[in-house]
């Protein structure tokens, strides 16, 4: 009797990225793929040799996507809107841009009116403070750690996948069931 | 815990954690009302280790919340408990 190999959980995970390869991913998403992909148990040479070619096609996407970004944030009409959509461009352009881009956008809020000035001095305290306290990149980070989660937890019905957090979080999660009961 | 339910708790832990690192940026840059505002809607917990924290780096001596150093202490422990929060501290 001739035995039939099944595709192992990885291999199965690595083909679930290789399709959305093929989606209109936004950065973050990319982010989010990477993050998955280091995340798994990458056993054999093959599930790493597919998971670095993998890394390659989506550092490939990159370039392309963050000079839309740029022309999109350059076409937005108010300078609030500007800093909104330069903010998650920040890590992939060079200090020296983004200072640019950053004077150029209080320029332009330096011609609007007093609300415009304090609501782009606002925005721009968002951003020194987050590049101050790298902490919080990690609470957005886990904000997107958290949507995965919730969305699990949702399709199947199920709350297994609260498995996923750590003693603290699910102290947290109970918190606010409590709160919101 | 209903999926829905937990599902929705997540969704309010992490807005606690946002409505957080806004309190302490508020310290940071001298928002003193809007910040101490932010404080009292902190669970008591919460808030508590926060007073031990800045009790504690500020070696026992009161503190002047105007004063920019003062300041920066401040959004520093809240930082420090929202990492706590984050699980971040447990070994």
């Amino acid at each position: 009797m001739g035995s039939m190999s099944f595709p192992s959980k990885e291999m199965m995970q690595l083909a679930s990225f290789e399709a959305r390869l093929g989606e209109d991913l936004s950065l973050q998403d990319i982010e989010e793929i990477e993050q998955q992909i280091v995340g798994l148990n990458q056993t054999t040479d093959k599930t790493r040799g597919i998971a670095v070619g993998l890394f390659n096609r989506l550092e490939a996407k990159k370039p392309a996507l963050i000079d839309r970004g740029i022309v999109k944030m350059e076409q937005a009409s108010d300078p609030v809107s500007k800093i909104k959509l330069l903010t998650p461009l920040i890590g992939y352009l060079e200090p020296s841009a983004v200072d640019e881009k950053l004077e150029a956008i209080k320029l332009e809020a330096s011609l609007c009116d007093q609300k415009i000035q304090d609501a782009v001095q606002k925005q721009l305290e968002h951003l020194e403070f987050a590049q101050q306290k790298p902490v919080i990149y990690e609470v957005e980070g886990l904000r997107a750690e958290m949507e995965r989660i919730a969305q699990k937890i949702e399709e199947s019905g199920t709350l297994d996948a609260l498995k996923l957090l750590n003693p603290v979080q699910l102290g947290e999660v109970r918190r606010a069931i409590a709160r919101i009961a | 815990m209903s999926p829905e339910g937990a599902s929705h708790a997540i969704e309010e832990y992490m807005k606690a954690l946002r409505k957080q690192a806004s309190i302490a940026e508020s310290f940071y840059y001298g928002r003193i009302g809007e910040g101490i505002e932010g404080l009292l809607e902190l669970p008591e917990d919460v808030r508590l280790k926060i007073d031990q924290l800045i009790w504690d780096a500020a070696g026992g001596e009161a503190i002047d919340p105007t004063d920019p150093e003062a300041g920066e202490l401040i959004a520093d422990a809240i930082l420090f408990s929202l990492e706590e929060r984050m699980g971040l501290h447990a070994s």
